[in-house]
Formats: C-alpha cells, structure tokens, sequence
C-alpha cells in the first residue's frame, strides 16, 4: 500500500479534468519569446501586442527583458506597453485599457506580473473583442466565445492564474470583488523563466509562496478534487514545503522548483475549486486592502482545523506529504500537518491573526466578515459546509 | 393563487417553458434535473423531475409524501441523473423570491447539490434563465392543502 494516500477510496465516478494552456518553462524562455509564439500555428501571425504589467515588474527591468524578447524576430511589435497594474486592479482599469485594445488593433495580451496583472489581461482578453462592461461578464460561463490570446508570464511563485480560467477585479463601484469565470479565460501560454522571479524579494516569496500552498492544500480537500487534480496538488505542497523557505534566501533552485510547484497548484484548483481559505481572504482583502498570499497565508491554518473533521484521511495524506511519518491516527497526523503550517508561517515571518495587518477586532467587524465570506462562492467547494454559528469562531481565531 | 412548488405550479413552468425564446436560452440543457423539497408548509415532501433534451423540455414528473418521505430522502443519487438538489421549502422558496442568492444556498449545509459541480457551472446561464421563468410565475407560498388543485396525483406513503 502506498504510505501518501492509504490506497483510499475513489470517492468521485464523474469528473473531467481540463487544461488548454501551454506551459513552457526554462531559463531563457523570456529572452527567446519571439521564437517560442513562432513555432505556434496559431500564434505566428499575431502582430501588434499589449503588453501588460505593474511598476515593480517594470522597475526590476522585467519589462525590458519581455520587449527585448519579444521583438528578437520582425514579426511582432508592441504597441502598447501599460505597466501601471495595481495590487488591487478594478473594473475601471480594465474597461480603459480595453478600449486601447480596440483602438490599437491588438492581437496578442502579454501579462507579465502576479495575479493582479494577468486577471487584469484576462479582462481586457474579453472586453477588446465583445466590449461592454465587466460586470457584463460576472460569475460563471458568461464569455460568449474565444477571446484575444493572453501569454501569461509569472513574476511570483503563487498565484495561478496563468492557468486558470477564473479572474477577479475590483468592482470601482461597489468596492466588492468581481468574478468572472470562463473556460475562454485560460491564458493561451505560461511561460515560466526562473530569470523573472530570481529578483522576487524574499517578502512576496513568502507571501506568494504561501498563497500557492493554499492553493494546493484547497484543491486536495475541495469537494472537487480527483485523482488528477490530487496529483498534483501533493506534489506541489511537498515541493512548495520543502522549497519555500530556502526560496526566500534567493536559492535559485528553490525558486525555479516554487515557481513550478506554483503552476502545478493552480492546474490542480482550477480542476478542484479552492475552499473556505478564499471566501476568508477574498472577503478580508476586498475590506481591508490586504495581499491575497498574505490574507491566504493567515487563514490557512484556522481552516484546516475547522476542516479537518469532515476529510481527516485528506488532511493526513497532505502531512505525509509534508514529511510526517508517524503511524498515528487520520485526525492526529492531520494536527502535526496543521503544526507544520503554522511553523513554516512563523519561519516565513508571517503573522499569525488578521489583528497584526490592521482588521478590526470588534463584533461587527466579525460578523461582517462572515456574512460576506459564508456568501463567496469558494465556500461552495469547502469540505465542511458552515452556517454563521460554526463559522464565527474560525473567524474569531483568525481575528 | 398558485401554490408554490405545487403541481399547479410545475403546469404553469411547464408552460411557460415551451416558448422558442425561452428554449433557445436553455438549449445546453440535456438529460435528467432532480429537485427534492422538504418539508412543505402542507406537511408534504415534494420532488419534480424535469427531462431535456436540447434545452427542449421532453419529461416531467411530480410527486409527493407525508413529511419525513423516508423513501424520497434515502433514494441514492443516481448517475441518470445530471443533477439533484435537496433543500427544505423555506430554503427554496426564499431562493425563488430572491431573498437568498442561490450561491448563499450552495455554500449552505442545508442545500444539497448532487452532480458533477464543473458541468453544472458551465450550465449556469441556462439555470439563470431557467429559475428567471419560474420566479416570474405569481404565487403564494403559505398554503395548508391543495385541495383546490387539479390534476393532483395522490400522495405516496412514508
């Protein structure tokens, strides 16, 4: 019998797993961009891009790096460079930057950042084709067709997104998140190059680091969740486990192995949805204006203990995993592993309650934070569903 | 006034659903949607099943059961059926006056989803426009019989 998964059960006869995007990684990638799109049918004849970024990635000579690559061969040219993204992007942004699209005969969208900028990308994709607002688009499946194609290529070791088909804006005028989801969301390439993340400070490391983590853990216990999807969702917690903390010391092994370990994770939630660690930082973050790796990072632990009792064989398998070895029960290894996050988060210098980065602690507060989080769709795929009586004391702890 | 969640109301659905327009909207809509509802204002369990066939409605069935209808609740999950939910009337019907958001009932452990959850989202514009006609029919939703109703098929036992 394996010792990860017991041989366990299969819980799931019907299930689907899809991923239309390419990934590409290698160092160099970036600096032979032109080549990698020509050998592609249907990217070859792509002429006139934008391309889409934040002032970090632009200050750290990223964006230079991407120009260069991109315009190595005749073929393509970048018309529009928008490097102001901001941490929390928001419908307003992505309407303008949509009409410079049409205005400019863009073809190609070329992200290049964290999650903020390739959501970003994934918005002006819909909108510099079907126009509109993007709260046209909100919720699930309401893209009527294939969008501009978006090359995502990451600056973090967590976000995803360069593999998911879901992308979430500020709503400017309701200040709440806005969702949209969509298979015709899927970024048509990830380029992964441990060259763009090699000047990634040892902060966002650990925050993003911890954010992919999440990911990876929330897709293993969604309610979702199958053999593929498991896969990789276990070996990324072990190699994100493993590699996190040497990351953040700027080993370049273990920042090419987060980068792809953050990849994987994202592959795997977009296949089995995150839970209620995102309806916690979704809600937090839209409120108070905190990172999602951070708000992510805080949460993660509360909600495996809240969840624990409803998949401990989940939760035990995700240990293991991490290293533990004992032979004990289901819900104590589930504990050690609970202990293992909550130490790596101390290693990672990364506060343990929602107090020490500025939220409220009085009762409103809290009884705010659970209505909204209780209402995020995250919480659909939580393996314990929850009702504000079961929910306020995880959100008390996390406070 | 029309029961809710009554046969007079699954009629009314039903004949509201055979409009071109209406089909056009749902035509991603195949096979089998189950619906249990509970505990009914009457003292009824109650389910429809509701067949499709393009977005064309080609099947429905109702039925209903002295609350607990212990044979209704075990029934297993078939892999006929694309979809099952299972809630409690208040909960459905405060979903059908818009009170509830149906992703607040989702995430509620008292609303049951049986299916393959990725397939049913990609449905989610015809279930939008699905629950949109059956909202719009009047009815009232504080009821003791439906006596009044006809075509009513007898209860089944618990």
């Amino acid at each position: 019998m394996g010792f990860i998964c017991k041989n366990e059960k299969l819980e799931r006869f019907d299930f689907g797993f899809f991923l239309p995007t390419q990934v590409k990684f290698g160092k160099g990638k970036v600096a032979n961009l032109a080549t990698e799109l020509q050998i592609e049918n249907d990217l070859a004849e792509k002429s006139t891009a934008m391309l889409i970024t934040d002032r970090g990635v632009a200050a750290a000579g990223l964006v230079d790096k991407v120009l260069a690559g991109i315009t190595s061969t005749a073929t393509i040219k970048a018309a529009v460079v928008y490097d102001s993204v901001p941490s929390d992007s928001d419908t307003a942004l992505v309407e303008e930057l949509a009409s410079q699209v049409q205005a400019n005969g863009i073809d190609l969208i070329i992200a290049v950042g964290g999650g903020s900028v390739i959501d970003t990308a994934k918005f002006v994709s819909v909108l510099g084709i079907y126009g509109g607002k993007a709260k046209d688009y909100e919720g699930g499946f309401m893209v009527p067709g294939p969008c501009i194609p978006v090359i995502a290529i990451p600056t973090t070791v967590g976000t995803g997104s360069e593999v998911t088909f879901i992308a979430v804006a500020k709503d400017k005028e309701s200040g709440l998140k806005l969702p949209i989801a969509s298979p015709y969301l899927y970024p048509r390439m990830a380029v992964l190059d441990p060259e763009m993340v090699v000047s990634l400070p040892a902060k966002l490391v650990a925050q993003t680091g911890m954010d992919a983590l999440t990911h990876a853990i929330e897709a293993y216990v969604s309610t979702e969740s199958q053999p593929f999807s498991d896969a990789l969702a276990l070996k990324a917690t072990e190699m994100i486990y493993d590699n996190i903390l040497a990351a953040t010391q700027h080993d370049s092994d273990a920042l090419a192995k987060m980068q792809i370990a953050a990849t994987m994770a994202g592959i795997a939630f977009t296949n089995a949805p995150v839970g209620a660690t995102h309806a916690i930082s979704h809600t937090v973050g839209a409120l108070y204006n905190i990172h999602h790796g951070l708000a992510n990072a805080i949460a993660l632990p509360y909600v495996m203990e809240f969840n624990l009792e409803a998949c401990p064989s989940r939760y035990a398998s995700l240990a293991r995993a991490m290293g533990i070895e004992e032979r004990l029960s289901d819900i104590e290894i589930g504990l050690r592993g609970i202990e293992l996050v909550k130490e790596l988060r101390r290693k990672l210098c990364i506060p343990e309650r929602f107090r020490e980065v500025g939220v409220p602690t009085d009762a409103d507060t809290i009884d705010k934070i659970c209505k909204l989080a209780l209402e995020d769709v995250s919480m659909a795929f939580n393996p314990r569903k929850a009702e504000m009586a079961d929910f306020r004391p995880l959100i008390e702890k996390s406070i | 006034m029309i029961k809710y969640y009554t046969k007079a109301w699954q009629d009314e659905c039903v004949r509201r659903m055979q409009a071109p327009e209406f089909e056009a909207k749902v035509k991603k809509l195949n096979g089998l949607f189950v619906f249990r509802v509970l505990d009914c204002p009457d003292g009824y369990d109650r389910t429809m099943q509701w067949t499709f066939s393009s977005g064309k409605l080609v099947d429905v069935k109702y039925a209903k059961g002295v609350a607990p209808w212990q044979q209704l609740r075990d029934e297993p999950f078939s892999t006929a059926m694309i979809m099952r939910a299972t809630c409690p009337y208040q909960m459905m019907a405060a979903l059908n006056k818009g009170e509830i958001s149906p992703l607040k009932a989702l995430t509620s452990p008292h609303y049951k989803l049986e299916g393959n959850k990725a397939l049913l989202m990609q449905l989610m514009p015809a279930f939008n426009a699905w629950n949109q006609l059956c909202s719009a029919v009047e009815v009232t939703y504080e009821y003791s019989s439906e006596e009044d109703e006809q075509n009513e098929p007898p209860a089944a036992s618990s």
